[in-house]
């Protein structure tokens, strides 16, 4: 409870980018696209990760590819502590560079800091379907990634759940979907989460061809999201208009009477 | 990105009805050369201003929903009034409109209990209101002086807290953060004025004086520090 | 001339605890420091050694004579002072680094222990590594400057009837600072727990860890820190008062315990310590504190 309240706490502020210089590139992560860690955990992604899955398996054959020695399993690690089933480190932080990656690739030609000319925001569908899209070549092993994902422990609250949640911000952030300045921003953003999460639950166990199942039923899912947002304002204007309602009339019976 | 025009008659009342979104003009800020830009903010640097901009829009979404209140009750009642309520009404929804603009441009998280403050403030305005005028006006001089000292606070550590290096070397304030402390410099500015208008319009008359100024003084108090938090 | 420094240091400490203050303690270095300089010809270097100040030469022989008290009762004693809880630190050590020779990888690893005499976390490193991986041929290489911890090391190999006279694991005599007999760019994990805050050169000693590990070897420490939470600090305050009473009674050394207390203060902050690990050309530096910063894993890679 006392981490929830804390992940509440955390700041989402981002300081203009335009003016700032950015500590890490991809923010999360504690290295940047030149490190070690960096191939290491991009090779395996893209080469090993959609046939091992995401397990040490796919991060020592590319060790052995890029000739690295093990002990930099250490190294890729090392900002996480071991889950509570012990799984291992450095595949929590392969987890970690798969989300984090595909969320700034998400984004990458519409952020006006990672770009000079950054492209017109697109509708909220276009940029779901996007992400679901990037999960296409780990999609065998999805299944093994949610699971992971969930565990009770320091990294379902330290990583997963934030990840989650900025992906749902830059999602409405970067899209043409209308924000809101009030507890719709929240319950927009859980919607958008859990669309997402049972999105990507389908994917797991969809053997449609090229995944068509789960972008229709993502579609659907998300027809929903933007009625949550609609319903809340709609039902707090029908209640203050009841509530002023309500008091005219009494005063207008107190005048008659 | 969402740009809402300032200049919208201020009859909106309740609604919560949004504009469309219209593509921000990318060179608002230009893009600053290398050499130009500013060192990353620490992590307390940010988590602060992530605060400052989530308390001021729920105190003036708050000063808002108060004046509402008062209106609501006083307007009919005391027609000598109404241009003066109306006013300060008025400047609120401007504040309160500059501040959802910020939160929603720079990625602030608004506060989780904002129906909540909309209906506290709401009744606070309005219950006030309906013991007396002076009262509406007390309470107005109470929560006016807790946001000045507020608004004193946040410029204090701002000016002091943010003398930020540029990657030459070079100290300063980004255009951000002066744009920042000018409009909280404005808006106390303007709460001040709120201030001296109550005290003008006999608000020292109200019956329950004392405990009313300092019970909702208080109350401000423990407002801001929950709106900060949550 | 040991013996009666001590002598003379408990007698001072005792003053020092009666008054507990900041400058009392200040002012008796000091003393200690204006009485060493009529004893030598001209100013000497010095270093702390607790909260005492002596020369840089004397603290690693007053360091060894401390290790030589405790070694006999080292492993109760870390289980008394402690509660027990040093062995879910050390747990917590060794599964996050997680370290060993993978079923598909190409070569095994070497590791050196530094500091680690009593071969608990050697010999932990090794049990995971053969339990997780199966990797019964990464070497170790147990280090500490202390002959006499080494001895309780390889004492508790024997009883265990592993690890003595195994080819895969030595035990050197070594200063951590040196290691001249560890060649350069030749291990592939480092590792120190609880023995860098008694270096009277830290930085000399992060220094030859980065000589001595390969390129991509990474550097592992558990080292005792600052507690960030008052409350809890409150309690860690009287209990470290508590620590050496109860060195006399179960080991019947105040002063060692008393030692131990008081370079555990001098130890440095956790981002200062990260600076230092950075100085020494370790990159991706960063560190975990544990128990509410009680204590604390720094790590570095060599890149």
């Amino acid at each position: 409870m006392l981490a929830l309240s804390r992940i509440l706490a955390r700041r989402l502020y981002h300081p203009s980018a335009l003016e700032h210089q950015l500590a890490h590139s991809f923010a999360p992560l504690t290295y940047g696209p030149g490190s070690t860690q960096f191939k290491v955990l991009e090779h395996a992604l893209n080469k090993h990760v959609p046939s091992y899955g995401f397990n040490e398996r796919a991060l020592v054959a590319s060790l052995n590819d890029l000739d690295l020695g093990p002990s930099l399993l250490s190294v890729i690690g090392a900002s996480n502590s071991p889950s509570f089933l012990n799984a291992s480190p450095a595949v929590l932080e392969l987890i970690k560079f798969h989300l984090v990656t595909k969320r700034y690739a998400l984004t990458k030609e519409l952020d006006p800091a990672r770009t000079s000319s950054p492209a017109e925001p697109p509708a909220l569908e276009t940029l779901f379907h996007r992400r679901l899209e990037l999960n296409k070549p780990i999609a065998p092993h999805l299944t093994q990634l949610l699971s992971s994902l969930s565990i009770p422990g320091e990294f379902l609250v330290q990583t997963a759940l934030p990840e989650l949640h900025r992906l749902s911000d830059d999602m409405v952030y970067f899209s043409k979907e209308p924000d809101a300045n009030d507890f719709a921003w929240y319950s927009k953003r859980i919607a958008l989460s859990c669309a997402f999460v049972s999105s990507e639950l389908f994917m797991a166990q969809d053997r449609s061809a090229n995944y068509a199942d789960t972008f229709e039923f993502a579609a659907e899912k998300l027809h929903n999201v933007s009625k949550l947002g609609q319903y809340y304002n709609n039902t707090e204007e029908y209640m203050w208009y009841t509530l002023l309602m309500s008091v005219n009339l009494a005063k207008s019976q107190l005048t008659r009477s | 990105m969402l740009r809402k025009s300032v200049s919208r008659p201020a009859s909106r009342g309740f609604s919560v009805l949004k504009s469309l979104k219209t593509t921000e003009s990318p060179k608002s800020t230009q893009n600053a050369k290398p050499n130009d830009r500013f060192k990353p903010l620490s992590d307390a640097q940010v988590a602060y201003l992530d605060r400052v901009v989530r308390v001021d829009q729920a105190g003036e979404l708050g000063a808002n929903y108060i004046y509402a209140g008062q209106y609501f009750v006083l307007a009919s009642k005391y027609p000598h009034l109404k241009p003066v309520l109306h006013h300060m009404w008025e400047q609120e929804i401007h504040h309160h409109n500059t501040f959802n603009e910020m939160q929603l441009k720079r990625r602030v998280r608004p506060s989780l209990i904002t129906p909540l403050w909309k209906l506290g403030a709401f009744i606070m305005g309005s219950g006030t209101a309906l013991i007396s005028p002076e009262a509406a006006m007390a309470c107005t001089e109470a929560v006016e002086t807790v946001i000045g000292g507020h608004y004193n606070d946040q410029l204090r550590c701002l000016n002091n807290q943010y003398e930020l290096e540029r990657n030459d070397g070079t100290k300063g304030h980004s255009q951000e953060l002066s744009s920042l402390i000018a409009t909280i410099k404005q808006f106390r500015d303007d709460e001040l004025e709120h201030l001296d208008t109550a005290i003008e319009y006999d608000s020292h008359k109200a019956v329950p004086y004392i405990l009313l100024t300092e019970g909702i003084k208080n109350v401000c108090r423990v407002a801001i520090w929950t709106a900060e938090r949550v | 001339m040991y013996h009666t420094r001590i002598a003379s240091g408990s007698a001072l400490r005792a003053g020092i605890m009666a008054r507990s203050s900041k400058c009392a303690l200040l002012s008796s270095s000091r003393c200690l420091h204006a009485g060493m300089l009529l004893r030598k010809e001209g100013p000497a270097e010095t270093t702390h050694f607790g909260s005492k100040t002596v020369a840089k030469e004397e603290k690693e022989k007053l360091v060894g004579s401390v290790f030589s008290n405790v070694a006999a009762k080292y492993d109760v004693m870390n289980d008394v002072m402690s509660m027990g809880v040093h062995r879910l630190w050390k747990d917590h050590f060794i599964n996050k680094l997680d370290a060993g020779k993978r079923p598909n990888s190409k070569e095994p690893l070497h590791f050196i222990d530094v500091a680690g005499g009593s071969g608990d976390i050697a010999f932990g490193l090794l049990d995971h590594a053969e339990h997780k991986f199966h990797d019964t041929e990464s070497t170790m290489h147990i280090v500490d400057i202390n002959a006499d911890m080494l001895k309780e090391g390889e004492k508790r190999a024997l009883n265990q009837g592993k690890y003595y006279n195994d080819p895969r694991v030595k035990f050197l005599v070594q200063n951590g600072e040196t290691l001249d007999q560890i060649e350069s760019n030749s291990k592939d994990v480092y590792t120190v727990s609880f023995g860098i805050r008694n270096f009277t050169d830290i930085q000399a000693g992060l220094n030859t860890a980065y000589r001595v590990l390969k390129p991509g070897g990474i550097f592992y420490c558990l080292e005792f820190s600052k507690v960030d939470n008052p409350l809890v600090d409150l309690v860690y305050q009287q209990w470290s008062k508590v620590l050496p009473v109860m060195g006399s009674l179960v080991a019947n050394d105040y002063d060692s315990y008393q030692y131990l207390v008081e370079s555990i203060q001098r130890f440095p902050q956790p981002e200062e310590f990260k600076a230092m690990i950075e100085k020494a050309g370790f990159e991706s530096a960063g560190y975990e504190k544990l128990t509410f910063g009680v204590c604390a894993i720094h790590w570095g890679v060599k890149v």
